[in-house]
């Protein structure tokens, strides 16, 4: 059976109800080779016979071609199209002609580093000289202080990832004196991670790390791969601030593949509510998977992976019972030893299927799949075309499926097929010189070598006078017109380059004596694991009986039970602190320092295949907060009343600016939309207030500079509302954002909780503003 | 980040926050530790050279230390004593005590190398101090001679500290790192023979509990870092001086412990 065959008969099923709302082809591609205009070393070349690799697609070889010549490269193409050879088979050429030099690959997950060092070991031990040759081995949070040591000593190609770089490799450089001396290649893998506040942060990592190998006598290329995004040429000239070759003419062959618009049917003729999403996707994935396809299904949270996993189980049991066994469950706090072996497994083909969440979007290595089920829209263009990337076979035909929730923004996708796919991927926006980030990272440049008049080509102009105000503030000390480090401090533990804290918890089962079973970050875990939850682990059900929020312990134990629980989480923003604030056009703007705070409140019991909740209890557990910077905006009372008058609600129009606003301020503020988050609130200054804050601690910029270009803000969301050509609103509008600080709660059963805000009011509330 | 900070740094880079410095350098107050008794040398970096004698210690140091000499002649044949301090003790003058001073862990530098020897009955010290940042350099230079000299190492846990940070100072100002003599680390020979009688074998501890010496007026380890900065950026000398004085004492008990290594088991000196 072929996948055209498949969808065939699937429209022919007795549960079919016509969910099929789009269906989009995406043509075969003949493999395009290319020639090297000096051949291969003859080691290397038996290496990757070996490896069963004869030719080199046109974008190794122009990759190749590039970084032979010096030059700096960013190579997108598309999954499983042989990315790494772009790099790996000019380092080991280059390490068989110099055997002194060095690569550092950075990868941004540690399981990344992990399987490609798996990759680059086999590639290697296909020739006993490269076997010898390349010393390498991944240098991360856990790695041991014997196998550091050893590989900054001896190791030629090390695996990194730009935190541990940030804090554990370039304060401590002189240790890696001689690494950095010789280091010739840089690769920095995945950039397309590297956006918003993470991306600024990297950004200037990887200044640092340049100005470290120029004070070795080195001057390294860079190496950057990226999936696909709107501008993959120029975030990977942001990042590491030098020209750079894009290579994106993929010549990796591809079968025919399938992008399918699927929507769940209505339960009744009410019309109201819309079959299970995770019934619906498990339904698709056990029919594949019943018909020999490999299939992967991606859910937004842990819980969706679970469910579809336990689903999908159930069903192939009565469909297929053979298969029942080879499905698997995979997402983020499942143990690193169990990950790898569930990666082995669906790459040797072991495994029909696996349900996962986003962990298995990033580039790890699993083969390709024939089909990959995407239930519900995964917040952005370029990550559903990532996951639907995980489908796709050399010469077979592929499916991807987009199931849709029953919420506005994938109810919005299924009525416009085209606009999904006509859309282009977001850009990708870094800004290194954001003036927060960059001071903090100069006190970690000053750290690590003096700060010179040099500097400023690599940070910016405003290096000097922050260079300045931190000696005012004696954290450097000027010297011969060199700034020094001349405090205690350790500068580089107070700067985190990730959004989300990295405290983590631990979820032991008591019943095997207290064996771990699983890891949760500090944030998740209050969504996740609190008392009487039910933690899905490999879809069995687990009860916990204890948080230990002290310890940072979860105790659970298994326990037979029919339905699973989600978090009820409610959030709010608080005022500390006004700082300035201006009257503009009539209304009111404040900026100063907000409190957002977020708790789970209370849970709900779910019964399996059902959505609706059985069964209710209070919790009282610690409240989640972030102290930053915020932007505050108080329409005038009159405006509001006149938009009443008008027959239209004129706090959903301040809910469909906040929306835009979301989407307009990165514009200003060369910031990710993810790092802002906005609140609609009356509860702090008496009457509907838009809230936008960085969702940073202690804030960086974003907001502020919201406020002071409030004006060229607000009429950016008014050319926005206007010019969009939707009737009453669309995620490209006032629909979008996704301001839920929770991220592992089903999206499932909150239909309808977050409707896209009437557009007209959000328009008729800005022209009014505007107009005064 | 502090409120202060960050206020300022919001003004940095807007339309009318303008230049915002108001303050007139200050500069540090004339150092005059060039006046130290026993500075033999000023260019690029401060050296200062003593006879142990000198300092203001306990009388009987100069005794303890001038019985290593006499130690030396009698311990060949015992089997008692661990190798390395047989050598050391058989022929003192050749070894270089050294114990270093740094603005914290990896990562830091260096600004004071306190070495010792013994020398025709004298034992001299040796100070060099890096006055700034900027003198690092010449301090490690300084070093580099001293070590292509000595024919042995003394330290106190300077295998896993002291020479650790010196080989990566030469490394970052891309200083040629000599061979290195053979090193005795006390911090080990004196684990083994105290870990069982004493709480820990740190080097005060052992200061006190071998030589009944308690130090009055020292500076605890942990606030040299911060002392060096507020001296770099003001030029006060007073506390930097303490650390000068805790750098010797170290070095003085050094040899204390070397030398009751070489009494009998039962006798913790
Ligand atoms: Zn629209």
């Amino acid at each position: 059976m072929t996948i055209t065959d498949f969808l065939e008969r699937i429209q022919l099923d007795r549960d079919y109800q016509g969910q099929i709302r789009h269906i989009e082809t995406i043509p075969a591609r003949e493999a395009a080779y290319g020639e090297l205009a000096r051949p291969i070393p003859g080691v290397l070349r038996t290496a990757l016979a070996g490896a069963g690799i004869e030719r080199l697609y046109s974008h190794q070889v122009d990759a190749i071609e590039g970084i032979r010549d010096g030059r700096n490269v960013v190579v997108v193409t598309g999954t499983a199209s042989g990315k790494t050879l772009c790099y790996n088979v000019p380092v080991i050429e280059n390490l068989l002609d110099d055997p002194n030099a060095k690569a550092l690959y950075l990868f941004p997950t540690k399981a990344l580093a992990q399987d490609q060092l798996k990759a680059l070991t086999r590639l290697a031990s296909l020739d006993g000289t490269l076997t010898d040759l390349v010393r390498t081995g991944t240098y991360d949070g856990d790695t041991t202080r014997h196998t550091r040591r050893k590989l900054r000593d001896e190791g030629n190609v090390i695996l990194s990832n730009p935190d541990m770089l940030h804090a554990g490799i370039l304060p401590y450089h002189a240790k890696w004196n001689r690494f950095f001396k010789d280091l010739k290649y840089v690769v920095v893998d995945e950039i397309h991670t590297y956006r918003g506040i993470f991306g600024s942060n990297v950004a200037n990592v990887l200044r640092r790390l340049r100005r470290v190998c120029e004070h070795y006598g080195s001057s390294p290329q860079f190496v950057c791969s990226s999936a696909t995004i709107a501008n993959p040429k120029e975030l990977a000239e942001r990042l590491i601030g030098l020209p750079v070759d894009i290579v994106e003419k993929d010549g990796s062959p591809r079968g025919k593949k399938y992008f399918v618009l699927w929507n769940p049917p209505y339960v009744d003729l009410t019309k109201m509510e819309r079959r299970s999403s995770n019934v619906e996707g498990h339904w698709l994935m056990a029919e594949l998977i019943a018909e020999g396809f490999q299939t992967i299904a991606f859910g937004r949270a842990r819980v969706v992976a679970e469910l579809i996993y336990r689903y999908t189980k159930d069903t192939l049991e009565r469909r297929k019972p053979e298969y029942a066994s080879k499905i698997k469950a995979y997402r983020g706090g499942y143990l690193p030893q169990e990950r790898r072996e569930i990666e082995r497994q669906l790459f040797s083909g072991e495994l029909m299927g696996v349900a996962s969440t986003n962990a298995l979007e990033l580039g790890i290595d699993v083969g390709s799949l024939d089909a990959a089920v995407i239930v519900g829209f995964p917040g952005t263009i370029a990550s559903s075309w990532q996951q639907a990337g995980r489908a796709g076979r050399a010469s077979d035909e592929s499916l991807a499926v987009l199931v849709a929730y029953n919420d506005p923004i994938d109810q919005y996708l299924m009525r416009h097929g085209e606009y999904f796919f006509r859309q282009s991927p977001e850009n990708a926006v870094i800004d290194p010189e954001n003036k927060y980030i960059l001071s903090k990272h100069l006190r970690c440049a000053a750290f690590e070598l003096p700060v010179t008049d040099g500097d400023e080509t690599l940070f910016g102009k405003l290096t000097r006078p922050i260079v300045e105000l931190l000696e005012e503030f004696h954290d450097l000390k000027e010297l011969d017109g060199r700034y020094y480090w001349a405090t205690t401090e350790y500068p580089a533990r107070e700067v985190s380059l990730r959004t989300i804290s990295d405290a983590t918890y631990t979820i032991v089962d008591v019943a095997q004596d207290n064996s771990v079973i699983g890891v949760v970050d500090g944030i998740s875990a209050l969504e996740l694991v609190y008392p009487e939850a039910i933690y899905l682990h490999e879809g069995e059900t687990y009860f916990v009986r204890e948080l230990d929020l002290e310890q940072k312990v979860a105790y659970v134990e298994k326990k037979e039970v029919d339905y699973y629980t989600q978090p009820v989480l409610e959030s709010s923003i608080r005022i500390l602190k006004e700082k300035q604030t201006k009257t503009w056009r009539g209304d009111q703007v404040f900026f100063g320092d907000a409190a957002v705070t977020w708790v789970t409140s209370a849970f709900k019991k779910i019964k399996f295949y059902q959505l609706d909740s059985i069964g209710w209890s209070n919790l009282d557990l610690p409240q989640i907060q972030l102290s930053t910077a915020a932007l505050w905006l108080v329409p005038a009372r009159d405006l509001m009343h006149e938009i009443r008058e008008m027959g239209r609600n004129p706090v959903e129009g301040l809910v469909g600016i906040r929306n835009m606003a979301i989407s307009v301020l990165p514009l200003f503020s060369m910031c990710d939309r993810r790092d802002i988050g906005g609140i609609v609130d009356s509860s702090n200054t008496g009457s509907p207030t838009m809230f936008l804050y960085d969702r940073y601690e202690g804030g960086l910029g974003f907001a502020e500079t919201g406020y002071h270009a409030i004006e060229e803000l607000m009429r950016g969301c008014l050319e926005l509302v206007s010019e969009c050509e939707c009737e009453t609103g669309c995620p490209s509008c006032v629909g979008l954002p996704v301001l839920r600080p929770a991220i592992q709660q089903d999206q499932e059963g909150h239909a309808g909780a977050w409707p896209i805000p009437d557009k007209e009011s959000a328009r008729l509330l800005l022209e009014a503003m505007l107009a005064r | 980040m502090s409120e202060d900070f960050k206020d300022r740094l919001s003004r940095i880079g807007r339309p009318g926050g303008g230049p915002t410095r108001t303050r007139r350098k200050v500069r540090p107050k004339p150092a005059r530790l060039e006046e130290l008794a026993g500075v033999v040398r000023t260019d690029g970096v401060l050296v200062v050279d003593r006879s142990v004698g000198d300092l203001a210690t306990p009388d009987s140091l100069a005794e303890t230390l001038s019985a290593i000499e006499r130690t030396g002649r009698t311990v060949g044949a015992r089997g008692d004593i661990e190798e390395e301090v047989r050598t050391l003790l058989g022929h003192p003058e050749g070894a270089l005590f050294i114990d270093t001073e740094t603005t914290g862990l990896a990562g830091n530098l260096v600004f004071l190398l306190g070495a010792m020897r013994i020398e025709k009955g004298d034992v001299r010290l040796t100070q060099v101090f890096a006055r700034d940042y900027r003198e690092e350099r010449a301090l490690l230079e300084s070093w580099i001679e001293m070590l292509s000299r000595a024919e042995m190492l003394v330290s106190f846990n300077g295998k896993s500290f002291d020479m650790p940070i010196l080989r990566d100072r030469l490394g970052y100002h891309g200083l040629e790192s000599p061979d290195e003599p053979p090193h005795l680390d006390l911090l080990h020979p004196a684990r083994r023979r105290w870990r069982e009688v004493l709480p820990d074998c740190r080097l005060q501890t052992l200061e006190w509990r071998l030589c009944g010496r308690k130090r009055a007026g020292d500076i605890p380890g942990e606030e040299i870092p911060g002392v060096y900065h507020h001296f770099v950026r003001t030029g006060e000398m007073a506390d930097i001086l303490t650390v000068f004085h805790h750098n010797a004492l170290d070095l003085i008990t050094l040899a204390d412990i070397a030398l009751a290594l070489s009494a009998p088991e039962d006798d913790p000196a």
